[in-house]
C-alpha cells in the first residue's frame, strides 16, 4: 500500500515535470527567449567582477562559483516560488489542488522543469568566467556530490516557502522581488560573506547561501576535500535538513488558511 | 466586407462625437492630453498601491543593491572609484539606478502593460494619444517609485555622510532633471519595441544590468573593455551620469557640464522621435489585425 502511494506521488511528479518542461521548452523556442535568459547573467557577473578589478582580483574566480550558484538560488525565489501564483493567473490552481496527489509531488516536479534555464545561465557564466575573467577550476568531484544536493535541499526548502507566502500575499513576483535583495545583499554571490564587517556578517550566517557559496568555490577552485570544507558544509547540512521540514509544514499551514478563508483563486 | 472600419464607426462605438479630436487648437489638445496623462497617472498609482507588497517592493531594490554594491566596493579594498569617494559614486550612481528602474517599468512597460491587463484593444480604440498614456504612466512613477526610493537613499546617504560639493545647486537641479528627462526618452523609445517584441518582461529584465555597465552608474566607463567603452561614451545615461557626479561631488559649475547636457538632452531628443516611431508603428501592426493582445 506505501509502495503504491510513493509510486502514485513519483508519477505525479514526473507528469508535472514533463508537462511544465514542454510548455517551458515551448516559450524558450520563440524569439531567442532562451538565449536572452543565458545572456543576462553575463552582465551581473561583469559588473561584480569590474569592482573586484581595481581591488581584489583574486576574488574574482570566487565570484564567477557563486553567481553560478546564485542561478539556482534566482531559480529558487522568482520560480519556485511563484508557481502557485502563476497556476492562480492560469485559472487551474484549484484544479491543481483537486488533484488526487499530494501538493508536494506536483510542486516539485514543477519545480524541476526550471532546470533548462537554471542550467543554461550557470553554464553560461562559468563559460563566461573561463572566457573572460581567465579562471581555471579544478574540481573535487566528490565533495561536489556532498556539497550540490546539500545547497539544493536549502533552496527548495526556501522555495516552498516562498510558495506558501505567495499564496497568502497573492502578488508573488512582488514578494519575490522584495526577498531577492535581501538574499543578494547577505548572500554572498556578490563577496565571501566572511569578509564582510560584522553586522551583515551575522545576519548572513542566519541564511545557507554563504556557507553554499564558499563550500563550493572551494571545491571547484581549489580541490577541496570534504575536511577541507566542513566549516561551511556542517551548517549547510545542517539547513538542508531543517529549511525543507520547515518549507512543507509552512505552505501546509499556509495553504490550508487560504483554502479555510475561500481565496485561494482570489487576486 | 473585408475592408477595414474606418475611424468614424470606431470613434461612435467609443462614445466619441466624430471631429472631437479633428477640429482642435493646440493648447485644446494639449489639455486633453495631460488630462489624459494625469488620469493615467492617477489610475498607475492607485492600481501599484492596491497591495502592501507592492508599496514595500519599490524602495527596496534600488536601496539593498545600492548597499549590495557598496560592500563589494569595501571587500574589494577600493575607497575611491574613477576619483569619487566610493559612497558618493555609488550614490549618484543609485539615482540613475532609481530614474533608469522606474522608466523602464513604467513608461518603458506602459502598453504592456495594457496588453497583459487585457485593455490594449481597448486602448486602440480610443482616440487619447498614445504618447499621453505613456507619460501618464512615467508621471505615476515619479509618484509611486521615484520619491519614495529618493527618500530612502537620501536617508542612507545622510547616515553615511555621504561628501558632497556642490558650488553650482541650479547645475545639480539642471543635471538631475536632464538625468529624468533622458530616462523617459529611453523608456518612451522602448514602449513601442517591448509591446512589438511579445517578451517585453524578459526584455526589461534583461536590460537593467547592461545599463548600469553602459552608462557607469555602477563601475566607471573607463574600466570597461574597449568596444563597451566606445558604445558607453555615446550612450544618453552615461552623459547624464557624469554631468550628476561633477555637479554634486565635485563642485562643477553648468558651464562645466553643459558639453555633456547638450550631448544627453540631443541623444534623448533622438530617442523620443525613435519612440514615435515606434508607437505608430504599434498602431499601424494593431489596425493590420495582428492582434496584440495574443502571447
Amino acid at each position: 500500500m506505501a509502495r503504491n502511494l510513493i509510486s502514485i506521488e513519483l508519477r505525479a511528479a514526473l507528469a508535472a515535470w514533463i508537462a511544465m518542461l514542454k510548455e517551458r521548452v515551448e516559450q524558450f523556442g520563440r524569439q531567442g527567449t532562451l538565449a536572452i535568459w543565458a545572456i543576462r547573467p553575463i552582465f551581473d557577473l561583469a559588473i561584480a567582477a569590474l569592482v573586484y578589478a581595481g581591488g581584489a582580483k583574486d576574488l574574482v574566480p570566487y565570484i564567477v562559483v557563486a553567481m553560478t550558484a546564485n542561478s539556482l538560488v534566482w531559480n529558487s525565489i522568482f520560480w519556485v516560488g511563484e508557481i502557485l501564483d502563476r497556476e492562480r493567473e492560469k485559472g487551474t490552481l484549484l484544479s491543481l489542488f483537486l488533484a488526487p496527489c499530494s501538493r508536494l509531488s506536483w510542486l516539485l516536479g514543477f519545480a524541476a522543469s526550471g532546470i533548462v534555464e537554471t542550467s543554461i545561465a550557470a553554464l553560461t557564466v562559468g563559460v563566461a568566467g573561463v572566457l573572460l575573467f581567465d579562471v581555471s577550476f579544478n574540481p573535487n568531484f566528490l565533495t561536489l556530490a556532498v556539497i550540490l544536493p546539500a545547497f539544493i535541499a536549502s533552496l527548495i526548502g526556501i522555495g516552498l516557502i516562498m510558495s506558501g507566502l505567495g499564496l497568502i500575499t497573492k502578488h508573488a513576483n512582488e514578494l519575490s522581488n522584495v526577498v531577492f535583495p535581501i538574499l543578494l545583499i547577505l548572500g554572498g554571490a556578490y563577496y565571501p560573506v566572511n569578509q564582510l564587517p560584522e553586522v551583515p556578517r551575522l545576519l548572513a550566517h542566519l541564511l545557507p547561501l554563504g556557507y553554499g557559496f564558499q563550500a563550493l568555490s572551494d571545491a571547484t577552485l581549489h580541490h577541496a576535500s570534504l575536511g577541507d570544507v566542513s566549516d561551511s558544509l556542517l551548517p549547510l547540512i545542517g539547513f538542508a535538513i531543517v529549511l525543507p521540514i520547515i518549507g512543507a509544514l509552512l505552505f501546509r499551514a499556509l495553504e490550508h488558511a487560504v483554502r479555510r478563508s475561500g481565496e485561494l483563486e482570489l487576486y | 466586407m473585408n475592408g477595414r472600419p474606418s475611424k468614424q464607426p470606431i470613434l461612435a462605438t467609443a462614445g466619441i462625437a466624430p471631429g472631437r479630436f479633428t477640429n482642435q487648437s493646440t493648447w485644446e489638445l494639449f489639455s486633453i492630453s495631460l488630462a489624459i496623462c494625469t488620469a493615467t497617472a492617477r489610475s498607475y498609482v492607485m492600481r501599484r498601491s492596491a497591495y502592501l507588497v507592492d508599496i514595500i517592493r519599490s524602495p527596496m531594490y534600488p536601496a539593498f543593491y545600492f548597499l549590495t554594491i557598496l560592500l563589494a566596493y569595501h571587500v574589494a579594498g577600493r575607497t575611491v572609484v574613477d576619483g569619487y569617494q566610493t559612497l558618493g559614486y555609488l550614490l549618484v550612481g543609485t539615482i540613475g539606478v532609481i530614474l533608469w528602474q522606474s522608466n523602464l517599468w513604467a513608461s518603458g512597460y506602459a502598453i504592456e502593460q495594457e496588453r497583459r491587463e487585457g485593455t490594449i484593444n481597448s486602448l486602440f480604440l480610443t482616440p487619447a494619444s498614445r504618447a499621453a498614456v505613456v507619460s501618464g504612466y512615467a508621471l505615476g512613477s515619479v509618484f509611486f517609485t521615484i520619491l519614495p526610493n529618493t527618500l530612502v537613499i537620501g536617508a542612507l546617504a545622510l547616515l553615511m555622510h555621504v561628501q558632497r560639493n556642490v558650488s553650482d545647486p541650479l547645475a545639480v537641479i539642471i543635471a538631475v532633471l536632464a538625468l529624468c528627462a533622458a530616462t523617459y526618452a529611453l523608456g518612451f523609445a522602448l514602449a513601442g519595441v517591448f509591446v512589438l517584441s511579445r517578451r517585453a518582461n524578459l526584455l526589461a529584465n534583461f536590460l537593467q544590468s547592461p545599463i548600469y555597465l553602459l552608462s557607469g552608474m555602477i563601475v566607471p566607463i573607463s574600466s570597461l573593455p574597449g568596444p563597451m567603452r566606445c558604445l558607453a561614451e555615446i550612450f544618453p545615461l552615461s552623459a547624464g551620469m557624469h554631468a550628476l557626479r561633477q555637479a554634486l561631488l565635485a563642485g562643477a559649475s553648468l558651464g562645466d557640464i553643459a558639453g555633456d547636457l547638450t550631448r544627453l538632452i540631443s541623444l534623448s531628443a533622438v530617442l523620443l522621435v525613435f519612440g514615435l516611431v515606434m508607437l505608430r508603428k504599434v498602431e499601424r501592426v494593431a489596425k493590420n489585425g495582428a492582434e496584440l493582445d495574443f502571447d
